[in-house]
């Protein structure tokens, strides 16, 4: 049982600092960030591939992949410039599946559908209540950041540019380059998530960063609230803790298990968005796009 | 002269016996995609709303195919209906019971029915996964024969996607084009509010372009479940390649569909034909976005007026 909840707890703050890092796009930037397990893959990869194969330590990886994951998104940032609604949807979604796609194919970097296994922890954290305090302290330090970040001068341009670009604009807010910026620390913080995962799990393949582990984090954030700190924090601690209850009330197989908590949390999701598409501590609503005719 | 002929009709030969069956690989999956974009693209075009949960339909439908055939037994007519009619019924039932009420909310946004309709198909996936479980379901009976015609060989299954799917996108067009309902459709569709004022209930009209989407999608569902054998995890794989070939074309037409289904397959046969197979989901979407950068309302897409 202590086990498990150790197990759980580091779960909660890895996919904390995803959630943190996607509610910056999704909340604070306004963008429908349907890309963003890509990020978390790009530093997973990055990190789990430099360890076990180049003999680098796992610190040295961690870095790595959120240079790497900043580094995409900041490309990706550039490259959705002219885009909206639909179409920017379909490129977003079409980026997590991009880099799916590369991760089955690309054997000689990822394996392909084998995944990568073994993937090595320091000595110090080897145990799990040891990389549970890692975990957690990185949770605390990039919420903390955030927390900085949204506060200051530049989180208000950036919701100002979220509720009414042109004003913002009119205003003299640089808002290309503040979105941009966004975006990086978004994806710096989804590749610091990713390795985290990696070095936890010690197994990472494509799958691990497709729709279903979308859907869980977009979850953590809308059930927490948009544009909420203290609301992804709480958002996480559910979505991390709620769907084991299937794994502690049934004795089903574990196929159908695997199914009924992903239907859980989809369905947790749909009924937040059809009914408190605030969430708990949301202060704003979905980005809609008034260029919609 | 006459030998100038003879070695010109060789030649000819020689190109169409490599070129007939990259065609037959291009459009066996592309009218199939074609059909199921279109009308992905019509439920868009009258709803606005991004349905992608659609791919869930066409699968929905496969398996109960799968089940009506093999699992009770039914004739093969009884089973086609009974699958269509399932799909119809999960179309609308997710547009009632989800969409309309997001609309009475108001929260119906782009990010909010995007993240629903993601949920739903994630939702119909797992419950397909703890119904029927991860193995394949194959339908080999129905998929017949091997058929040669010269270099070509086809099945008895990918002639019937080559018939029914060209006729099922013409009754569509036809459908639009002349009836009554097909111009309420497309006057919705237009302008919700005038079509309105002149008495056509676009709740209505909502629920039908659902529920003619869906039967479209359930009858496509049925060609795809035997020509490629069914699986959960092909719901999300069906629904990117659906929406990917949607927004390349332009969204809201079904010309677009057809352009974007058939460009699509073109780029991965030549992936295929060059390349490797299994890197043909990247070439077409990145082919996709190379387009979108230039055209981002797609190919044959309206330009949206901005305010």
């Amino acid at each position: 049982m202590i086990l498990l909840i150790t197990h759980l707890l580091v779960l909660f703050a890895i996919f904390g600092i995803a959630a943190l890092a996607l509610n910056l796009t999704l909340g604070w930037a306004g963008l429908i960030n349907l890309g963003f397990m890509g990020l978390v893959a790009i530093g997973a990869y990055a990190s789990a591939i430099v360890t076990t194969l180049h003999d680098w330590p796992m610190f040295a990886g961690v870095i790595l992949g959120m240079i790497l994951a900043a580094v995409a998104s900041l490309l990706l940032g550039l490259l959705i410039r002219s885009m909206s609604g639909d179409t920017l949807a379909a490129v977003l979604l079409g980026f997590n599946f991009t880099v799916y796609s590369v991760g089955l194919n690309w054997t000689g970097l990822t394996r392909g559908p084998l995944g990568i296994p073994g993937i090595l922890r320091p000595e110090l954290i080897r145990e799990d209540r040891f990389f549970l305090v890692l975990a957690l302290a990185l949770f605390a330090l990039t919420l903390l950041i955030v927390q900085r970040i949204t506060k200051s001068p530049f989180g208000r341009a950036l919701g100002a540019i979220r509720d009414d670009e042109l004003h913002a604009r009119v205003l003299g807010k640089r808002s290309f380059r503040v979105k941009l910026i966004t975006y990086v620390v978004s994806g710096a913080f989804a590749g610091l998530s990713g390795a985290l995962l990696a070095h936890f799990v010690r197994f990472i393949d494509p799958a691990s960063f497709f729709i279903p582990q979308l859907i869980l984090v977009i979850s953590m954030v809308l059930v927490g609230g948009l544009a909420s700190s203290k609301g992804t924090f709480v958002g996480a601690l559910i979505m991390t803790f709620v769907p084991e209850i299937v794994d502690l009330a049934t004795t089903l197989p574990s196929a159908t298990v695997g199914a009924l908590r992903a239907i859980i949390f989809a369905a947790v999701l749909l009924l937040v968005v059809m009914f408190r598409p605030k969430g708990i501590f949301g202060t704003v609503e979905l980005p809609s796009y008034a260029d919609r005719d | 002269m006459r030998w100038c002929f003879f070695s010109l009709l060789v030649r000819l030969v020689k190109i169409m016996d490599v070129a007939l069956p990259i065609l037959s690989n291009i459009l066996i999956p592309g009218l199939l995609f074609a059909v199921i974009a279109g009308s992905f693209s019509l439920i868009y075009s009258v709803t606005r709303v991004l349905h992608l949960a659609h791919g869930a339909t066409v699968i929905t439908a496969g398996y109960a195919f799968y089940a009506a055939l093999t699992l009770w037994h039914w004739p093969l007519w009884l089973a086609v209906i009974f699958s269509t009619a399932v799909a119809a019924l999960l179309g609308m039932a997710i547009n009632s019971q989800i969409y309309e009420r997001m609309r009475k909310t108001g929260s119906v946004s782009i990010a909010g029915t995007l993240i629903a309709t993601i949920s739903i198909l994630l939702i119909i996936e797992n419950l397909l996964l703890a119904i029927f479980g991860s193995d394949t379901k194959f339908f080999s009976d129905l998929q017949g024969q091997v058929n040669t015609f010269g270099s070509v060989n086809v099945t008895d299954n990918e002639i019937r996607i080559m018939i029914f799917c060209p006729i099922l996108l013409i009754i569509l067009t036809l459908f639009l084009a002349k009836t009554r309902i097909g111009k309420a459709l497309r006057a919705v569709a237009d302008n919700e509010m005038v079509a309105e004022v002149v008495g056509i209930s676009s709740r209505r009209m909502r629920m039908m372009a659902f529920a003619i989407g869906s039967v479209f999608a359930g009858m496509a569902g049925i060609l795809f479940a035997i020509e490629y054998s069914l699986v959960p995890s092909m719901v999300i794989m069906a629904t990117i390649m659906m929406f990917f070939r949607t927004i390349l074309g332009g969204i809201g037409s079904i010309g677009g569909a057809v352009i974007g289904s058939l460009l699509t397959e073109t780029v991965t046969a030549l992936t295929g034909w060059y390349w490797n197979i299994g890197w043909v989901q990247l070439t077409s979407f990145l082919f996709t976005f190379l387009v979108l950068l230039i055209r981002p309302q797609g190919l044959l897409g309206k330009k949206k007026r901005s305010l």
